[in-house]
C-alpha cells in the first residue's frame, strides 16, 4: 500500500489549491480526481465577494472590506472558517503560478473589476486573466464584439443587443457591435469547440487572416473583444500580436462551458504540482474511506476491476457540490459519499427550492454543504468534530451564497490553501 | 458514481453535456470529420439500441485513447461506448481484410521469426509498400518497424541459467514477464533491459507462454478475437501467479489490455486476479523503493523528456516511471502529461487515418522539438515510433535509462 503525507480527494480549484500548498510545505502528496475537475466549467476570472450581502444589487468596491463584515457577521461562511489573512495568502500564492511576463493574474488595486459576461450582462469579479483586463465596464470606448459562424458557445449579436440595452438604461458608457466571422473562410473547419479555435489563434497565419477581416469591420471603435480563444499556451503573445495588427486594445471575454481560460488554469495547476512532485491520479473515484475512532487511516480508489487502497496522515475533501458529485441526492437526502459526513440541509427535499425561480431570496440548497469548525474539520450538527484528521476545502462546504455573493473562486482557493497549509494552531 | 467493474452498463444519461471532454479529445483537435467524444459517446448511444442500424461510421475516427472517460466527472464510460459502436458496426458490416492483416502481423512476426528478415527488406521497397498503400490501404509514408532477430524469446531462451549479472536471484521474488509481441521482436534490447534491471534487483524472472495481448483486434472492433486471445494468456498468466509470481510488463499497452480490459470488458474467469498481481514495470520496481529495497542507480547526466502514454494515464497508478527515473541522479527530466502523440495504434498505419494521426501528433512534436532534451522516454512502444517519425528524435523506455544508470 503506498502512504502519503496528504491526500487531496478532488481536482477542481480547491483540491488544486491543497495540492499545492501541501506540496510547497513539503509534503508527499497524492491527488486524486474522480475527472478533470470542474476548472473547465470557470469563465477564467477569480470572484472574492462581488456583493455584499448578497442581496445587494451595487457592487462591492473594495471586497476586502466587505470581506472583515461578512466574518463577524456570518461566522459559519466559509471565509469566516479561512479568516481574512489565509485569504490573502491564498490568492498571492496562486497569483505566484504564473508568470508576469506571460499569461497571468492580476487585480485592479485591490477592487472588484465590472466585466462583461457572454450573456451581455455585468458582473462583479476579482483577478482576471491579463488577456481579459481591458474588458471592464469603466472603459468608455466603443467595443466591436467578434464572433465565429461555427463557435457554438459565443454569439456576439445576442452579447452586443444585451449590452446596449444595459446602454440604454445609462448602465454602461459605451455602445458595443458585433460582427461574426464565418470560420470556414478561415479554415478547413466548418465548426470549432473553443480549445480548436484557440489552436488555430497561435498560428500566425491563421491569426493574421483574422485581423486583417477584423480590420476592415473596424467602423472607429477602439476596442475589439474577442471570445477567450485566444491561443492555449501562447495567449498573451497572440493578444499583443492581434493589437498590433488591428491598432486597437484586444480582449477575452469569457464563453460558455468548457472554457478555454479554465483549461490554460487547469494546466498551470497541473504542470506546477507535477514540477513538484504531487502524484496525480485522474479518472477514477474514490469509493470508501477507512474510518475508526474519528480518524480516516486510507482510502480506496475504484479501478476496474481493482480496487486500490491509499493511506496518509491528513486528508482533504474537496470534491465539490452537486455539480462536481461531492454531494449526491439518495431518495430525499443530500448525501456526502465518501465519508458519510453529516450534510446541513433542510429538514425535507420540499424545501430546497423557493417558490420562484428569480427570487430575491437564495433557494435554500445553495446552503447544502458539509459544515466545519475552524480547522476545517468536518462537523455535526452539535458542533462536534467527526473525522479528526480529515479537512473539507472548497464549494462543498456549507454557509455561503457564491452565485449571489460572486464569493466562488475565493472561497475554494482560500479554504483549499487553508487545508492544504495543514498548519491549524 | 462509481466506474463499476461490472461490464457494458448504460451510463449514457448520467451525461450533463458539460463537453469538458470535447476539450481532450485528439481526433476532434484536428477534424470536424469526428463530432467528438459527447455526441459519438452518449449522444449516439440513444441510436444504437438491439436491432437498430447504426447511423454512422463515425465512431471509426475514435482513437481510443480514453482521455474523454478519464476527465468525464459525471462518470460516463465515454471510450467505452464508442468502443462497443464500432464493435457492433463490424459485427454487422464485417471486418476488413486490412485491418485483419494489420492487427495479426505483429503476431505472425512473433510466430515466424524467420520471415522478419524477409519482410524487412521487403518493407523497403518503395514498390512493395505501393502496392500495400493501393491494395490494402496501408499508408506507404507510414514506415513499417524494422523487425529484429535473435527475438527476445531467443535470447532469453539462450541465455537460461547463465544470468548476467545477479545478486542473489529471487531475494527479491519471482515474476514473470509478459513481453509483448513488439519487445519480441521489435524492440529486443527494451526487454534485455527488464531482465537485467528486474535480475539486477535480486528478482528472479522467467517469461511465461503468452500471445498477442488482444488490444489490436480489440481498436479494430473484432471483439470475438481479441477475447480468445484474452483467454488463452489468461491460462499461463493465472499458472504462473498460482506458481507464487508477480506478473510485470514494459508495453504499456499490453499491461492495459491484460489489467482493465480482460476483467472489465470481457468478464473472464481469473482475469481480476490476474489484474491484482500484474504490475507495470516501472510501478513494480517502486513498490521495491517503498520497501527501501530498490537498488540505487548511479549518476548519469542527460536532459530527457518524459512523456505519459494514454494507456498509463488510464491506467489509475499516477506516472510510476517518472518517479522512476526522478530517483536517478544527475538526470534532468522535463514531463509532458498532456495530448496525443497520435498513433492510436493501428489507426496510424491506415490510409484513411494516417494523416489525421500525424496532425494529431504535430503539438507534441513542436514541443518535444522546442524543449530540445537528449531523448524523449515513453512506455509505449506506439509512442515511441510515432515520435521517432514526427520528430527523428531518439526514444527510449524508461527502463533502458535505468539499466544505463545501473550500468554507469
Amino acid at each position: 500500500m503506498m502512504h502519503y503525507d496528504v491526500i487531496v480527494i478532488g481536482m477542481g480549484l480547491a483540491g488544486l489549491m491543497a495540492a499545492k500548498t501541501a506540496a510547497e510545505g513539503g509534503k508527499r502528496v497524492l491527488l486524486l480526481g474522480k475527472g478533470v475537475g470542474r476548472a473547465h466549467t470557470h469563465t477564467g476570472c477569480v470572484d472574492l465577494l462581488g456583493y455584499y450581502p448578497p442581496r445587494s444589487s451595487v457592487p462591492v468596491e473594495n471586497p476586502f472590506e466587505f470581506i472583515g463584515r461578512l466574518i463577524e457577521e456570518r461566522p459559519n461562511h466559509p471565509y469566516a472558517r479561512a479568516g481574512a489573512p489565509d485569504i490573502r495568502e491564498a490568492l498571492t500564492s496562486f497569483l505566484g503560478l504564473f508568470d508576469e511576463g506571460d499569461y497571468h493574474y492580476l487585480c485592479r488595486e485591490g477592487k472588484n473589476t465590472i466585466t462583461l459576461t457572454p450573456a451581455g450582462c455585468t458582473r462583479a469579479t476579482y483577478l482576471l486573466p491579463s488577456t481579459m483586463v481591458w474588458g471592464g465596464i469603466e472603459d468608455e470606448r466603443d467595443v466591436l464584439i467578434v464572433g465565429f459562424d461555427g463557435l457554438k458557445d459565443f454569439y456576439s449579436a445576442y452579447i452586443a443587443h444585451n449590452l446596449n440595452s444595459l446602454g440604454k438604461g445609462g448602465h454602461l458608457p459605451f455602445t458595443a457591435r458585433p460582427i461574426s466571422l464565418p470560420l470556414s473562410e478561415f479554415s478547413a473547419r466548418k465548426t470549432a469547440p473553443a480549445l480548436v479555435l484557440a489552436r488555430f489563434f497561435e498560428e500566425e497565419g491563421f491569426r493574421d487572416r483574422i485581423a486583417e477581416a477584423v480590420r476592415a469591420e473596424l467602423r472607429g471603435e477602439e476596442r475589439v473583444a474577442f471570445p477567450a480563444v485566444l491561443g492555449v499556451e501562447r495567449s498573451q503573445e497572440v493578444k499583443r500580436e492581434l493589437e498590433e495588427k488591428l491598432g486597437t486594445t484586444v480582449f477575452e471575454m469569457p464563453t460558455l462551458p468548457p472554457s478555454v481560460p479554465g483549461y490554460r488554469l487547469f494546466q498551470a495547476f497541473k504542470r506546477h504540482l507535477q514540477r513538484n512532485g504531487v502524484t496525480v491520479v485522474m479518472g477514477f473515484a474514490v469509493t470508501e474511506a477507512f474510518l475508526r475512532n474519528g480518524t480516516c487511516s486510507g482510502v480506496t480508489v475504484t479501478c476496474p476491476p481493482v480496487q486500490r487502497t491509499y493511506s496518509a496522515e491528513m486528508f482533504i475533501l474537496a470534491t465539490g457540490s452537486f455539480f462536481g458529485g461531492g454531494l449526491e441526492v439518495k431518495g430525499e437526502r443530500g448525501v456526502e459519499p465518501i465519508f458519510g459526513l453529516p450534510v446541513h440541509q433542510p429538514a425535507s427535499r420540499d424545501a430546497w427550492f423557493g417558490d420562484r425561480f428569480f427570487s430575491d431570496d437564495p433557494h435554500p440548497i445553495a446552503h447544502v454543504g458539509i459544515m466545519a469548525d475552524e480547522r476545517l474539520n468536518p462537523i455535526d450538527e452539535e458542533g462536534r468534530a467527526v473525522v479528526s484528521n480529515l479537512h473539507v476545502a472548497g464549494s462543498i462546504l456549507s454557509g455561503a451564497d457564491p452565485l449571489r455573493e460572486k464569493s466562488g473562486g475565493g472561497i475554494v482557493l482560500s479554504t483549499g490553501y487553508k487545508a492544504g497549509k495543514g498548519d491549524f494552531h | 458514481m462509481k466506474k463499476e467493474s461490472v461490464r457494458i452498463e448504460d451510463k449514457t444519461d448520467l451525461c450533463i453535456r458539460c463537453a469538458t471532454c470535447m476539450e481532450f479529445c485528439p481526433v476532434l483537435k484536428v477534424t470536424d470529420r469526428f463530432p467528438g467524444p459527447k455526441q459519438a459517446g452518449p449522444g449516439g448511444q440513444r441510436f444504437r439500441g438491439p436491432g437498430v442500424p447504426p447511423v454512422d461510421r463515425c465512431v471509426d475516427l475514435c482513437i481510443g485513447c480514453s482521455m474523454c472517460e478519464l476527465v468525464c466527472t459525471s462518470g460516463v464510460d465515454i471510450y467505452r461506448l464508442n468502443l462497443m459502436a464500432k464493435a457492433k458496426y463490424y459485427d454487422e458490416h464485417g471486418i476488413p481484410v486490412r485491418d485483419r492483416i494489420l492487427a495479426n502481423f505483429n503476431r505472425w512476426m512473433n510466430r515466424m521469426p524467420w520471415i522478419t528478415p524477409l519482410m524487412n527488406r521487403m518493407s523497403r521497397i518503395t514498390l512493395m509498400r505501393g502496392i500495400l498503400d493501393r491494395l490494402f490501404g496501408i499508408d506507404k509514408r507510414r514506415p513499417l518497424p524494422d523487425f529484429q532477430t535473435p527475438t527476445f524469446r531467443q535470447w532469453f531462451g539462450r541465455r537460461a541459467g547463465s544470468s548476467p549479472i545477479s545478486l542473489e536471484p529471487s531475494a527479491n521474488g519471482k515474476v514473470g514477464y509478459f513481453y509483448g509481441c513488439f519487445t519480441n521482436v521489435g524492440e529486443v534490447d527494451v526487454g534485455k533491459a527488464v531482465i537485467g534491471v528486474l535480475e539486477g534487483n535480486g528478482i528472479q524472472v522467467t517469461v511465461p507462454e503468452q500471445d498477442c495481448c488482444g488490444i489490436p483486434m480489440l481498436g479494430g472492433g473484432d471483439l470475438e478475437s481479441a477475447r480468445s486471445f484474452a483467454q488463452k494468456n489468461l491460462l499461463s498468466l493465472k499458472a504462473a501467479i498460482d506458481s507464487g509470481m508477480d506478473i510485470v510488463y514494459s508495453s504499456s499497452t499490453c499491461g492495459y489490455m491484460i489489467r482493465h480490459e480482460y476483467a472489465s470488458l470481457f468478464g473472464l474467469q481469473g482475469a481480476v486476479e490476474v489484474s491484482k498481481k500484474t504490475y507495470d514495470v516501472c510501478e513494480y520496481l517502486m513498490g521495491l523503493q517503498e520497501k527501501k529495497l530498490l537498488k540505487p542507480p548511479s549518476e548519469i547526466r542527460r536532459r530527457l523528456v518524459y512523456f505519459s502514454p494514454c494507456h498509463v494515464r488510464a491506467m489509475g497508478v499516477g506516472l510510476p516511471a517518472l518517479e522512476l527515473l526522478r530517483l536517478i541522479p544527475g538526470l534532468q527530466i522535463d514531463l509532458v502529461d498532456e495530448g496525443c502523440c497520435g498513433l492510436g495504434g493501428l489507426y496510424g498505419f491506415k490510409k484513411e487515418t494516417y494523416e489525421i494521426s500525424m496532425e494529431i501528433g504535430r503539438d507534441l512534436a513542436e514541443r518535444l522539438l522546442k524543449l530540445g532534451p537528449d531523448a524523449v522516454v515513453t512506455d509505449c512502444e506506439g509512442c515511441r515510433l510515432q515520435i521517432r517519425h514526427l520528430t527523428g528524435m531518439k526514444v527510449v523506455h524508461p527502463i533502458q535509462v535505468l539499466r544505463d544508470a545501473y550500468e554507469a
